[in-house]
């Protein structure tokens, strides 16, 4: 089975709509230290309740902080986070990059690194028999807020069709 | 770190820094600086949005958290996610999953 590797955008995304804990359940799910010190310690800071949630992943052990033995400077363009969830990548065999930030999957286009945009982990539950048709549309719906349209629609009728 | 930069500007708009300043009882360095940072705001979401800088990065720019950047985003009407074209590259993982 794949890992996947979240990175702070796709995470935080994830938490808002209420399905993270369903995923995290369904898959080996991780990350490093500096997405969870952007997503639980800085959000904790500034009072955002979704840090808790994702912490409260965290205390249950679905979702697993793993400590980075390489780190390079990978572009200048992406965070500490992005960076550091590339580095695992190289680190971590059979896993996978969630991302949904449009400079960090160009960056991965480059280097062809596998990646799954958070919409598309609603699809794959569905594909996966771990949710039903019905449950993967109120997911969509959940993540409809943060995606682009064009991607809400074609994922819908994807979801439709099979 | 900071710097320290010239900065030449228009007589003009020197009544409106001070009016401000007054309003808000804070010197007028400090409303410069805010109005400076205003505009760095928009120009960091935009270049998110066209996908030339990542949300972390521009949380870091910004001292903010990625949480702020994606309110900003929400406050201005945008959607900082993946085009319709990485879409497809995504997709094609999905066929290739084992199920």
């Amino acid at each position: 089975m794949y890992k996947f590797i979240f990175d702070s955008d796709a995470l935080i995304k994830l938490a808002k709509c209420g399905i993270l804990e369903q995923i995290c359940q369904n898959y080996k799910c991780i990350i490093t230290t500096e997405v969870s010190n952007e997503c639980i310690d800085e959000g904790k800071k500034r009072l955002y309740e979704d840090a808790l949630k994702i912490e409260e992943l965290i205390n249950k052990k679905v979702l697993k902080i793993l400590d980075l033995k390489i780190s390079k400077q990978i572009k200048e363009n992406l965070g500490k986070g992005g960076i550091s969830t590339a580095n695992l990548y190289f680190q971590e065999k059979n896993s996978i990059i969630v991302t949904d930030d449009s400079a960090f999957i160009k960056y991965l286009e480059e280097m062809d690194i596998n990646f799954i945009i958070p919409a598309d982990i609603v699809l794959l539950m569905k594909n996966s028999n771990k949710i039903d048709k019905k449950t993967a549309l109120d997911y969509l719906e959940r993540v409809k807020y943060f995606i682009r349209e064009e991607v809400y629609n074609d994922v819908k009728k994807d979801i439709m069709e099979d | 770190m900071t710097v320290v930069y010239p900065l030449k500007l228009k007589d003009e708009i020197m009544p409106l820094i001070e009016l401000k300043s007054k309003e808000e009882r804070t010197n007028k360095a400090i409303v410069l600086k805010q109005f400076l940072y205003k505009g760095l705001e928009n120009y960091v979401i935009d270049l998110v949005n066209r996908g030339r800088l990542s949300v972390g990065k521009a949380a870091e720019i910004l001292d903010l958290s990625i949480y702020d950047i994606h309110e900003i985003a929400k406050s201005k009407g945008l959607k900082l996610s993946a085009t319709k074209e990485q879409w497809q590259k995504s997709k094609e993982f999905i066929h290739k999953y084992p199920s």
